[in-house]
């Protein structure tokens, strides 16, 4: 089969799917949740780590269900041609709207920190340009880029220590409960959302080698590693930053590195910003060839390659008419509400269809 | 198809790097200081010194200086940015000086734009001037050293030699916006012989200063906060019977003290704030030179003990006085007891704070000599 040689390791799955989490929302995440949460902020991160441990586990099981098809093929299978192409294509609106809204949030924070006077379009083309060329190429190959790049994040890291030793004061976090367990709750909810990137089990669930339990245990340690990864980074920015200035830092990670100096780098946000670049690439390559499948699978006959000037143009206009803050603040609020239903109410009324009528996938290819 | 695709990256290779955003040093002029005056009709009088990048032949590094009045920090810089050839840029400002005017009035408003410009720099030192902050950079140079750098390197070693608290555009930012959090912020004068000297630091409430610590209790409150890394200087005059004499004094150096702090509610809701804990010294001067047996030792010791814990004393009620809670009393408070603190008016209750200094000193040395 086709598959054969497009498959990946375990290994491999859990490093794309920790690629596709890590992107453009960890600058801002402090500042998000820190705004409902408080000094509990770093707890939000945990318990939305905690929920999306949760909905990992329910796409996991719809996926066991059909263990060798990806998304788009298991829709038909449980609808019929017509309603599950019509579900795939939102799955695959869904992927390119993200990947767009990447594209957005991206544009906007290169803008305002380092090239304020590059027209926003041209940052855009860039960065779809440059990550077309990564899309067009199988699982196999984006995945073994996803894995070397994975050594960037170990600077996240080691950047965010090394701030935190310099100069912090414990007491911002206290009182811990001030925002009330509700609002710690809501502060999650905006957690979540620079989380999500697991719902790529959907697609890649079929291409990865071994059995189901061992690709649960991947795609869970790349959520564990995730939570606490941006549980760490929450919880420097809110022992660094009082909490009334962190109010009016949108993005303190950045703010952060930029008040230090080494002998030799003066400017240590600069370089973490080309870093942290990678990281939002490996998140666009994974959503808009999440995209490019469904639109090569219905489209173009299984050939995603072909999907990519067509993938790549739609995803540049939207990104480019998002310009101003208020259709920035629409396309958040449509990514919220939309991975909402794409990644949790959909997949789980797909896996009660399934049980109900008892549509099941085959057992092995 | 792949010799199109060649040409085409060939192409965007020479024309995408750097279009829009190239600011090269070459066309920009570096300001390495700054400093704001009050200037008459509530404007402000800003002053910067730019740095002239040595170049083919000028190889002696030279400054300029300049002034300008205007409304606000960014609409002077524009004015001076009309007035001098090339662009001036602020990521290299080495030090920012406030003058006594201007601190008072309060600061916030002419910092705004350094944290909100994504291309200043955070880093820089920031001091205020007993005076005219713009004096400080007319002098242009002292010794061989460039104005800016050197006031950056005077503050530089008195940081190091735990004199003057660590403070930059940056840290004092989180403690300028946080209620209960006060700050402290180092004080220059220019002196008679056209030198910079580091007299103490400007204590701030808020926004503005309201009073000042000479060097020593400079280094105590240090001493207090424990941000001494090495170890601190420190005379004190331990035998006033002896009247006007050198003999009344030791010097000791503070070997990185580190103290414990408690914060205690007492049942009729005042607050009581402890700090003890033993401070290990080194004696570098003694001119009564008599420390020879372990009977006398123990004596200097005790003495020193309730020196110093007065000296402190005396520190913490000046602070008090100028209502200053640079030692975050407010914010633990906030912090741990949330309760109490929503009914206090820290604005009038920081006065009623009790300090109980609980200091021990203890030398471990006294040089080459008893």
């Amino acid at each position: 089969m086709k598959i054969a040689d497009n498959t990946i390791t375990q290994g491999q799955f859990m490093f794309f799917i920790l690629q596709t989490q890590i992107g453009v929302g960890v600058l801002s995440l402090p500042h998000q949740v820190q705004s409902s949460a408080k000094g509990a902020g770093w707890i939000s991160v945990i318990i939305a780590g905690l929920a999306s441990q949760l909905i990992i586990l329910f796409l996991w099981a719809l996926n066991k269900r059909f263990p060798s098809s990806t998304i788009y093929e298991f829709l038909t299978q449980l609808f019929g041609k017509f309603t599950g192409t019509i579900l795939g294509l939102a799955y695959v609106s869904y992927a390119i709207f993200t990947s767009a809204d990447i594209l957005v949030l991206f544009s906007d924070i290169v803008s305002r920190w380092i090239l304020p006077a590059t027209p926003r379009w041209v940052v855009i083309l860039i960065v779809i340009v440059t990550c077309m060329y990564m899309a067009v190429e199988n699982l196999r190959n984006i995945a073994r880029f996803l894995v070397a790049t994975s050594i960037l994040i170990p600077v996240f890291l080691a950047l965010a220590i090394y701030s935190m030793m310099v100069n912090m004061n414990v007491d911002y976090i206290f009182p811990l409960t001030e925002a009330g367990w509700l609002d710690i709750i809501k502060g999650s909810q905006k957690a979540l959302f620079s989380m999500v990137g697991f719902e790529l089990i959907l697609l890649a669930y079929p291409l990865v080698e071994g059995n189901s339990g061992g690709k649960l245990k991947a795609i869970s340690l790349a959520n564990l590693l995730v939570t606490l990864l941006y549980s760490f980074l929450t919880f420097t920015c809110l022992v660094i930053f009082s909490p009334r200035e962190i109010e009016v830092i949108p993005e303190p990670l950045l703010y952060m590195l930029k008040s230090f100096t080494f002998n030799v780098i003066e400017r240590i946000d600069l370089i973490f910003l080309s870093i942290w670049s990678v990281s939002v690439f490996t998140t666009f390559i994974s959503y808009i060839f999440m995209g490019m499948m469904g639109l090569g699978q219905y489209f173009h006959k299984g050939n995603h390659k072909k999907a990519a000037w067509w993938a790549g143009i739609i995803c540049f206009v939207l990104a480019v008419w998002a310009g101003q803050p208020e259709k920035i603040r629409l396309y958040d609020k449509i990514f919220s509400i939309g991975s909402f239903i794409m990644i949790m109410v959909v997949p789980l009324l797909l896996l009660g269809w399934s049980y109900l009528f008892k549509v099941k996938g085959e057992t092995s290819t | 198809m792949k010799q199109i695709m060649l040409f085409l990256a060939g192409v965007s290779l020479l024309l995408l790097p750097g279009c829009w955003d190239q600011s090269s040093l070459r066309d920009a002029r570096l300001i390495y200081g700054v400093a704001f005056d009050q200037a008459p009709q509530g404007k402000v009088k800003t002053t910067i010194v730019i740095r002239n990048m040595p170049s083919g032949d000028r190889k002696n590094p030279s400054n300029e200086v300049h002034s300008v009045i205007g409304n606000t920090a960014r609409q002077t810089r524009d004015l001076l940015d009309s007035n001098i050839s090339e662009k001036l840029e602020t990521y290299k400002v080495r030090a920012l000086l406030f003058g006594k005017e201007v601190a008072k009035k309060g600061i916030y408003p002419h910092l705004d734009v350094f944290y909100r410009d994504p291309r200043a720099s955070l880093n820089s030192r920031i001091a205020v001037v007993d005076g005219e902050a713009s004096q400080v950079f007319y002098l242009r140079r002292v010794g061989d050293t460039l104005i800016a750098e050197h006031v950056d390197e005077v503050l530089e070693s008195e940081e190091d030699a735990g004199i003057l608290p660590k403070t930059n555009v940056q840290s004092i930012c989180s403690l300028l916006l946080e209620p209960g959090q006060d700050f402290l912020i180092p004080l220059l004068r220019k002196t008679e012989s056209e030198e910079v000297a580091a007299v103490g630091t400007a204590l701030f409430h808020g926004q503005k200063w309201t009073g000042e610590f000479n060097r020593k209790e400079s280094v105590l409150y240090l001493m207090l906060t424990n941000e001494i890394e090495k170890k601190a200087q420190l005379t004190i005059k331990i035998h006033p019977q002896h009247g006007e004499n050198p003999t009344s004094y030791i010097t000791i150096d503070m070997l990185k003290p580190r103290l414990k702090r408690e914060v205690k509610i007492s049942p009729s809701g005042g607050v009581d704030v402890i700090f003890s804990g033993t401070v290990y010294a080194k004696v570098v001067e003694f001119p009564e030179n008599n420390l020879t047996d372990s009977d006398r030792l123990e004596q200097i010791n005790h003495e020193l003990s309730r020196a110093l814990t007065l000296e402190v004393k005396n520190m913490l009620d000046k602070m008090q006085q100028a209502n200053c809670d640079a030692l975050s009393i407010g914010r633990h408070l906030a912090a741990f007891h949330p309760e109490f603190w929503k009914k206090q008016d820290w604005e009038k209750d920081y006065a009623k704070v009790r300090f109980h200094p609980r200091i021990k000193v203890k030398i471990l040395e006294t040089g080459i000599t008893y």
